[in-house]
């Protein structure tokens, strides 16, 4: 092929389907370049860091002390530990008092990660680290004097940071940094007081592996022995969902682009026909044809790859920017696996979408130049089956697991019957409506053309489809949970209420007219058997809290706000207990399981009457086991409570913990706070990738509108023949567009309301609400964005004259 | 030599065999000594790149490529370099010198014609078919480019075989075929 080919390929690529082909090409690798390339970093980075995060290698975590036995084995064994303990107390100084978050640690603290002290110094006895806000709220500075306790400390700076600090449960007080032999002299910590150990370990992986199974058997109840790997806070399960939702966004994206090309091909392929079919009768060989082809779509995949690379990484720079400082870690440079892999997709993407377009191209006969009627037979199946079988290895090599490939695979033919026979009903009831001329002829060539109307209106039903269901699953994730908290969201919670304290309090806080949550007394209490059977003592388990450790043990007589039952009835005849549902699944418990508890060494007993489902997100005091009076009315309770603290009432907080110096308040301001900064991050991060698949969806419905013009090109002429005038052909792809359009949205909104019931309790946990708003915005939208692509499509625009002449010589 | 016919009398049936562009159920065709239904396609497209030039109802030109270009084309898939000169030449013969570089649709119907002629004698093919050429230009324009093919024609000394419904067009050729259901009959007078 000589220098003319070159101009060809050039040329062709550049034109209507096969640009779309390449812009889609390149969205496909942006999608999924971006996000893998920011879950790549931040993977990394957490290898790296995750030890940092919790200062050492391994932690071991309790409510009671370590046993000293233990930590000469240790020692023996080479390993290095660091002991720590963090309780709270009232810190004193120039007359005003603060309730502090107080850990005391001894000079080995920290193994990994940096604790930055202003100016720099040690923790060493004698002196106190404070955090800026208590440095503030205590009115103290260097040198100044701290009571803790029977001890007088001295202020040796600014605690800046701590690396652990994220696992620390009393993150939301103020904190203090003592050292720890400063403990027993203050006579704090009593028979009783609620203090949590903390001794990290630093050594080889084989040691400490082999450490731990030494001391497995040995471990109490309550205590927790831990790698860097996991955290259960709402913000990470938020950060968590969130990566759930970018991998589905990004599998979107892939999807929808995907579609795209899949109908810039066919467009092309058709209309390509008679071109080939004349290079074919000029002399043109297939084996010219073939390389010429190859050429053309290898260029096309070079160029689709290198503008999708280009944008991925922007996007994912963009991503990494949004997301803020909610990423407070530095971040390593790009792997090279990210990369491959879109480059690997774009490759096999091409590969699997060219097939049959190719065979079609080069099988087509050259007799075409004289009778435009014939070409190459393909059977019709092959398209969806190379279209299918692809998009099934696809993902199952991007997703590495057979069964989610088989879903997806099965969700999408669902999803297309569904799309194709709502389609096709409205088509039939809007054909009984009637109308003008040209209404009839947009029905009629629907009508006629069954399997392409079908696919047509699929393509753009499931681009509307796709990108309403991220919008949807967006709001539910990141607007959902603030909207379930209303503006009185509990702020503070008061615990260590004594029993001759409630009342005076609750009177308190009826004077300040503040509404508080119900008062719960509190036992604590662990679960040692089910149906007198000990329960697994591997405290280790990371199944979540509820067996092993002490738990937060109350009663009442109603069902607290904010639960529901599940199963059985609520109760209040003696010997029962209501159960949080996830822990009885954890535990596998039913109703009518006699559950056995130890209570400071006593053991009782209850029977299971019913389950509830608990929302843990609620901020309000919630209970794994809510048991009948009875059961817990001999053990000595302290009570506990919440409520929402206005601002201005912050006087309040300090009066009352004057007056009741032995209550513990904790201000989850912090946490909300928190929680709203990282899901606005968030949330601004799914924009950029939101607004990619948007993209991906327009472009498929540009795809669309193209490739219907090829379809229609015959008829068109026709009528143009039969002296039908341009506003009459207009008028009738309008109606053509707007029923689409139409219907289209309507099937889209009917399988996003059926989607989102399914995914959003199944994948994300959270409740099923309707969503109205789809169903006349998705017909309006599909119909509008048809309409408006169409005139951009070219087919309505300009000088129909022009571009019917083109058509009726056969190339254009 | 004019080949005459009412609609689906088997006139493009006959065409398509004859470029090989079909093969026949039954006899024979020969171009250049060779057997058309003993060849497979490729060997077809071979053949038809050598002895045979071609000129449509509807032009064909590839929109893509200039005028010059499409005059190219058929040269250049024979892999034969440095023709530009032979095609700019033709380009000349057609009237169409200061419109080389203009695409197709810059064109108007009876010049993309004239490209179509210039890019039919590209490849100097002695056998050159031509399916109602002026089917799709009005009569003024048909008539020029009658003039033009015919005296290509001579100039180049190819054979012409022309599909047409005009008799007028038809009685200017030297030899008038009439087919009628699938059977040729000879004209004469």
């Amino acid at each position: 092929m000589g220098s003319l080919s070159w101009a060809l390929i050039w040329r062709e690529a550049s034109r209507g389907p096969l640009r779309l082909f390449m812009l889609a090409l390149a969205l496909c690798v942006a999608s999924i370049l971006s996000v893998t390339l920011v879950a790549d970093r931040l993977n990394n980075a957490l290898k790296v860091s995750g030890r940092e995060y919790i200062a050492a290698d391994r932690i071991l975590t309790g409510s009671r002390a370590a046993d000293l036995a233990w930590l000469e084995e240790a020692e023996a064994r080479g390993l290095q530990i660091a002991p720590g303990q963090s309780f709270s107390s009232v810190l004193f100084a120039n007359e005003r008092l603060h309730l502090a978050s107080v850990r005391a640690v001894d000079r080995q603290f920290p193994f990994y990660g940096e604790l930055q002290l202003s100016p720099a110094g040690e923790v060493s006895p004698g002196t106190i680290w404070l955090s800026a806000r208590l440095l503030a709220l205590l009115g103290v500075g260097t040198g100044d004097k701290v009571e803790l306790g029977n001890l007088t400390l001295t202020v040796a700076g600014e605690l800046v940071k701590e690396p652990d600090a994220g696992f620390s449960p009393f993150l939301l007080a103020p904190r203090a940094l003592i050292h720890l032999d400063d403990v027993a002299a203050s006579g704090i910590i009593m028979e009783g007081s609620r203090v949590s150990y903390r001794y990290l370990f630093k050594g080889e992986q084989d040691t400490l592996d082999d450490f731990y199974g030494w001391l497995r058997p040995q471990l109490q109840p309550g205590q927790r022995w831990r790698g860097a790997d996991d955290a259960d806070t709402p913000v990470a399960r938020s950060i968590g969902r969130a990566e759930q939702f970018f991998r589905l966004a990004s599998l979107t994206g892939v999807l929808l682009g995907i579609l795209a090309m899949a109908i810039a091909l066919g467009y092309f392929s058709r209309r390509e026909q008679d071109r080939i079919a004349l290079l074919k009768t000029l002399g043109a060989g297939r084996r010219q044809l073939f390389r010429w082809l190859s050429r053309l779509l290898a260029g096309l995949l070079v160029m689709g790859s290198l503008l999708g690379g280009l944008l991925g990484y922007g996007l994912h720079k963009l991503i990494l920017l949004a997301l803020g400082d909610t990423l407070d870690i530095p971040l390593p440079p790009p792997s090279p696996a990210p990369f491959l892999v879109a480059a690997g997709l774009a490759l096999l993407t091409t590969l699997m979408l060219s097939v049959v377009p190719m065979v079609r191209l080069l099988r087509v006969p050259p007799l075409r130049v004289l009778r435009h009627e014939s070409e190459a037979r393909i059977p019709p199946w092959w398209s969806a089956a190379t279209l299918l079988g692809g998009t099934f290895v696809l993902s199952w090599l991007f997703a590495g697991e057979l069964g989610l490939a088989a879903g997806l695979l099965l969700g999408l033919l669902a999803l297309g019957a569904v799309l194709g026979a709502s389609c096709w009903l409205l088509l039939i009831l809007a054909r009984r409506l009637g109308g003008g001329i040209a209404f009839r002829l947009a029905f009629g060539r629907l009508q006629r053309a069954r399997l392409a109307t079908l696919v047509q209106f699929g393509g753009v039903a499931l681009a509307l489809f796709l990108g309403t269901l991220l919008w949807v699953v967006r709001g539910e994730l990141v607007d959902g949970f603030l909207a379930r908290l209303p503006a009185d969201t509990p702020n503070r919670f008061l615990i260590n209420i004594a029993e001759q304290e409630r009342e005076p309090i609750q009177q308190r806080l009826r004077e300040a007219g503040l509404d508080s949550s119900q008062f719960y007394p509190i036992v604590r209490g662990r679960l040692t058997g089910i149906n007198g059977q000990s329960v697994n003592r591997d405290v280790d388990s990371a199944q979540g809290g509820g067996q092993g450790r002490e738990l937060n043990l109350t009663y009442t007589e109603a069902l607290p706000v904010g639960n529901r039952l599940l199963q059985g009835a609520w109760s209040n005849t003696p010997g029962g207990v209501s159960v949080e549902s996830g822990l009885a699944e954890r535990l596998g418990l039913a109703i009518g399981d006699r559950l056995t508890l130890d209570l400071a060494g006593q053991q009782v007993s209850a029977e299971v009457r019913n389950l509830r489902e608990v929302d843990w997100d609620s901020m309000r005091p919630n209970f794994y086991l809510i048991f009948s009076p009875d059961v817990l009315a001999d053990y000595s309770a302290t009570w506990l409570a919440s409520f929402y603290l206005p601002d201005e009432l912050s006087s309040f907080e300090i009066s009352l913990i004057r007056d009741f110096p032995t209550i513990t308040l904790f201000d989850v301001e912090a946490l909300l706070d928190q929680l709203r900064a990282v899901l606005a991050q968030v949330s601004r991060a799914l924009l950029v990738i939101m607004a990619l698949v948007t993209t991906a969806s327009l472009l498929v419905l540009l795809a669309q509108v193209e490739a219907t013009l090829e379809v229609r090109r015959q008829e068109l002429v026709l009528l143009r023949t039969l002296g039908a005038g341009g506003k009459l052909i207009t008028a009738s792809l309008r109606w053509e567009w707007l029923a689409a359009g139409l219907a289209a949205g309507f099937s889209a909104a009917l399988a996003v309301e059926l989607c989102v019931a399914v995914l959003l309790p199944w994948w994300l946990e959270l409740p099923w609400q309707p969503h109205p708003w789809v169903w006349p915005s998705l017909p309006l939208l599909g119909a509008v964005l048809l309409l408006l692509t169409g005139r951009a499509g070219g087919i309505v625009k300009g000088p129909l004259a022009v571009r019917l002449r083109q058509l009726a010589q056969g190339l254009g | 030599m004019a080949l005459l016919g009412a609609s689906g009398s088997g006139k493009s049936t006959l065409l398509g065999l004859l470029a090989g562009l079909d093969i026949a159920s039954e006899g024979q065709i020969r171009i250049g000594g060779q057997e058309l239904s003993s060849l497979d396609e490729e060997q077809r497209a071979a053949l038809r790149s050598k002895y045979i030039g071609f000129v449509f109802q509807s032009f064909l030109l590839l929109p893509t490529l200039t005028a010059l270009e499409n005059v190219m084309l058929p040269a250049d898939l024979q892999g034969r370099a440095g023709n530009k000169k032979r095609a700019l030449l033709l380009l000349e013969q057609v009237g169409l010198r200061d419109r080389v570089h203009h695409f197709p649709t810059q064109l108007s119907g009876g010049e993309q014609q004239r490209v179509a002629i210039a890019r039919a004698f590209m490849t100097e093919p002695e056998l050159l078919l031509a399916d109602e050429p002026t089917g799709n230009l009005d009569h003024h324009t048909g008539q020029q480019i009658i003039e033009l093919l015919f005296r290509l024609n001579r100039e180049h000394g190819t054979t012409l075989l022309m599909v047409t419904h005009d008799e007028a067009l038809a009685s200017r050729c030297q030899r008038r075929l009439l087919m009628n259901a699938g059977h040729l009959e000879e004209q004469h007078g």
